[in-house]
Parts: C-alpha cells; structure tokens; sequence
C-alpha cells in the first residue's frame, strides 16, 4: 500500500505539532514541579494562545473570502500551469531530494532533544549548583562528541562553489599545469594588419 | 490581569458575568486585537522598509500615494485583495491553502506569552520562553507546505532550504535563551522582566560580561535566519529561485506570507527586547517607569531592534549555501555551548 506524497507530508506535520506540544507539556510538568508552591499553570493561559492561533486563522480566512469575491477569476490552461519560467514545466516536482537535508534533519533532531532537556536544567541550575553542572557538562560533552564526529565526516560541509582552490581541489586533473604554449605570436605591427583584413 | 477582570466585572454590564466568561471575552478581544496589530504593523514596516533603504541608496522611495507615500502600502494592500488568485492545476490545493494560515497563525499565537507592562500581558506562561521557540518553529512547516503543495520545482527548492535554514538556527538560538534562563532560574518573560526591572545597569545584556553579549549577538543572528531575512534570505533569493517558497502564489495568499514575515521579525525583536533588553522597564531608574510606560518602552526597544533588523538587510549581501551551514552549526553552536559553560562556571564561583 502506497500513500500519495502529500499525505506523507500532512502526517510529517501533524507529527511534528504534536512533537512540539509534548515537549511544551514535558517540560511544562517538570517546571511545574521545579517551581515554587505558589506558581501554577493557569489553563487560561494556554487556552489564550489555542484563541490566538485561531483568531488569526479566521482572520486569514476572512480576508481570502473578501479577496475571493472581489477578484477577476479568468483562468486559462497556461496560466494554471506550473511556473517554469515560461517553459513547458517538465516532469513532477514531487521527487526525491538530496540526502544532504536528511542528514540535516536528523543532527538537528539530536540538538532539539538535548535543549529540551537543558530547559528544565537551566530553570533549576542556581538551586542544585555545582552538582547540576558537572551533570549537565557531561551530557553536553557526548553531545558534542557527536557534533565533532560529523564534523569530521564532512556532513556539515555543503558543496561549494567551483571556483579557485575549491574548484582545484575537486577536479586536479582538470586544472593541471598546461606545457607553454607551442604558437608563433605575431608581432604587434603583423596583428593589427591580419585583423584589418 | 487579575486587575482587568475585577475592574471589568464591576461594570453594569458584566455585573453578573463569571470571572471565566469575562476572561473568554478578553482572550477573543484580545487575538482580534493582536492580528489588527499584525496586520497594521506590516502595512507600516513595509513603508519603513522601502524608505530606509530608500534613504540608505539616496533616492526618495514611496512618494506618490498620500502625503510622503504614508498610503502607499495600503493601496498595495487593497490592490493585492484585487489580485486573481491563481492555484497551479498541478498544486495540492488545500496544502496550498493550509500553508499561509499556519505561517501566520504561528508568530500570533506566540504573541500571547508576552508581558506589554509591570501588569499586563495577556498570559503569563511560566514555560514561556519555551513556548515562544516551539511555537515560532512551526513556521518550518508552513513554509515546507508551501514548497511541496505547490509541485513547483523552485518552489520546493525553496521550501527544502528553508527548512534545513530554519531548524539550523534554532539550535544556536535555543541556546543563547537559555542563557537568560539559567541567570533568571526562570521560563516565564514576566519573572525575566522583573529580573531586569530598576535601570540599564540592570539589562541581562551587561550581566557576565561579555558572554551575555555574545549570547545576545548570537540569538540576534539566529533570529534573522529564521525570519528569512537578508543576509540570510536564501529561500527566497530571487535570482536563482525565482521567489522560492511562494513562487506559486499571488493575490491575497501571497501577501498573508508577507503578513507572517513582519509579524515574526516582530516577535523575534519583541523576544530579544524582553530576554536581553530590559523588557519594559525604563533604561533609567524611576524615569517613567509605572504602568502603561512599560508598552512604550518594550515598543521602542522593540522598534529599535527593527530598524537594525532593516538596516542589515540593506547592508550585506546574501550567504551562500555553504556559508550559512558553517555560519550556523560550526561558529554560532560551538560558540553558544561556550556561553552556556562560562556564564554556568561564572554563576558557580
């Protein structure tokens, strides 16, 4: 069984979102837990935010209703096809990507994760000291290993472009020294002529 | 808050309201009023753009429409409700149309977590610099929606590099907040404002100097790539994509990723103001320091960071590729974990 692609992508997105919300509540309990007997989470105060969001997509939605009623709506086939910059576009777009981003993707899964746990540590860090802080050099060393590793593998190296040493470095071969060159130059008086014909 | 409540509920109208309704009634009011903000704010920073950079190429800009071209972008707005809205056949339509909504929803929705005076804001999370980063970073997915609904291949090119932009420059920026947080030994931006309350001496930006300043640039920088502004514009750099993400949008969907633009390099400057910029007490002790003083502080520190926001895009070129994935994961991370260990090693000693 096979999905079409954009439905791969919304479930990406709902994922995503609902990544988002669980760490907005993981840390919020341990905060909570952290925090002074007299702080509390107000449900207003998250309820705000969900008004927020929704109120902005209203009004979004509003503005295309009146835009969609007040707008000329004369479709051709060649304006309703994909801009390719005038030409015929060729082929989907929906196709698989350059790896580089993936590899992208997942180094930055690796460092969201660990500042989600360093929010709560910072939160709490003047209470525990000098415990806390051991603890948390710890963690972030092995991180870093980690950050040192690809490093040195190169994945966060993106291509450069072609030119000067990059360009000699990636294609030797092609920028060799040339043996001098085995061509009679004419004399200045003699070229000007050959060109006057 | 508690305030606003008591005083509305002895109101003739409210008198027999729930505190619950009357606070239903400020959140509604209140996200009617934070897009109004948003969509005026745009309407006066595209002016302010055009004739910064106006100003800084020596030409006049806007001049036209109104007393100075005041009017021009209204008019631009008004001609962009005009537009046709053109959806590609190719497109995945209600991707297309979910893209925009969410880019904007998003910095609104953060709008809520942050305090306008001593008093007021119209929630107080305490998780809320916490809030603030997860919720901005939705805006990776609007814009990979856009990218990939419009199965346009500049488009999706676009999206794809701004994602990989966006999620780079959140790990230096996550980091650089938690600096404050570490000092503050809070999440909630009222609990950091207080911290800074009583005078410019009293700003984070001075604290363990000079790695708050660091910290400071650091998520100042970070801020920038992930609004997609120059120099860090490469999702939409026009003369090689086209217009990236949103190649294949006109009309009023267009002009609503415009909207989310301004509204995230607002909130982006409304949280540096808050974290490192003394919030919304006044730079000198005593001076103007009460009530609604606090919005007029936290605006100009915030219109402050605006105009530098401009000012940079004017200045510098655009990175390449390459450039903005060495700026980010090899000077701006390395360089924000040795804040977080010198400003942790300071606090200790």
């Amino acid at each position: 069984m096979t999905f079409p692609p954009n439905f791969r992508l919304t479930l990406l997105a709902f994922f995503y979102i609902m990544t988002a919300l669980f760490k907005a509540d993981l840390i919020g309990s341990v905060g909570y837990a952290a925090l002074s007997e007299g702080k509390k989470i107000m449900l207003f105060d998250f309820s705000t935010a969900l008004t927020f969001l929704l109120v902005a997509v209203a009004f979004a939605l509003v503005n295309l209703l009146i835009s969609r009623l007040l707008q000329p709506r004369h479709s051709t086939p060649a304006k309703l096809s994909t801009y390719e910059c005038g030409e015929q576009p060729v082929g989907q777009s929906w196709i698989q990507f350059n790896n580089r981003f993936y590899v992208i993707a997942l180094i930055f899964l690796i460092f969201d994760v660990e500042v989600a746990f360093l929010f709560p540590w910072a939160v709490v860090f003047k209470e525990l000291g000098l415990f806390a802080f051991v603890e948390m050099a710890i963690f972030i060393f092995i991180l870093l290993v980690g950050l040192a590793y690809v490093w040195r593998k190169g994945d966060l190296a993106w291509d450069k472009p072609m030119t000067g040493k990059y360009a000699r470095e990636a294609a030797p071969e092609f920028y060799k020294e040339l043996p001098p060159p085995d061509v009679h130059v004419p004399a200045r008086a003699e070229h000007v002529s050959e060109m006057m014909v | 808050m508690q305030e606003l409540v008591s005083s509305l509920q002895s109101l003739p109208i409210f008198s027999n309201s729930s505190p619950t309704f009357i606070r239903a009634l400020i959140m509604i009011a209140g996200g009617l009023l934070v897009t109004v903000v948003m969509a005026v704010n745009s309407l006066v920073l595209v002016y302010l753009e055009r004739k910064i950079s106006a100003w800084m190429q020596d030409r006049l800009g806007p001049m036209e429409v109104g007393p100075r071209g005041l009017l021009q972008t209204l008019a631009d707005a008004v001609k962009l409700l005009l537009k046709e809205d053109i959806v590609p056949k190719a497109a995945d339509k209600p991707l297309h149309l979910m893209a925009p909504l969410m880019a904007f929803a998003a910095p609104c929705a953060a709008f809520a977590a942050f305090p306008f005076t001593s008093s007021f804001g119209f929630a107080d999370f305490n998780i809320g610099v916490f809030f603030v980063a997860a919720i901005t970073s939705l805006s990776v997915i609007a814009i990979l929606m856009a990218g990939w609904a419009s199965n346009n291949k500049w488009a999706l090119l676009g999206g794809m590099r701004a994602a990989a932009q966006i999620v780079s420059y959140e790990i230096p920026a996550a980091l650089a907040m938690l600096v404050v947080v570490m000092q503050v030994g809070s999440l909630s931006f009222q609990e950091i404002s207080m911290a800074q309350d009583g005078g410019i001496h009293k700003w984070l930006l001075w604290h363990y100097f000079p790695f708050n300043f660091i910290a400071f640039l650091i998520l100042f920088t970070a801020t920038l790539a992930e609004c997609n502004r120059t120099p860090f514009d490469l999702p939409e750099a026009e003369s090689e994509l086209v217009a990236g993400f949103h190649t294949e949008y006109s009309g009023f969907k267009w002009s609503i990723f415009m909207l989310s633009e301004y509204a995230e390099m607002l909130v982006v400057s409304l949280l540096i103001s808050v974290l490192f910029l003394g919030s919304w007490s006044s730079p000198i002790p005593g001076f103007m320091n009460s009530g609604a003083w606090g919005l007029f502080w936290l605006g100009s520190k915030t219109f402050v960071l605006l105009c530098v926001q401009m000012w940079l895009r004017w200045t510098l070129p655009r990175l390449r590729v390459d450039q903005l994935m060495y700026l980010s994961w090899k000077v701006l991370t390395p360089f924000a974990f040795a804040c977080i260990f010198a400003v942790g090693l300071w606090m200790l000693v």
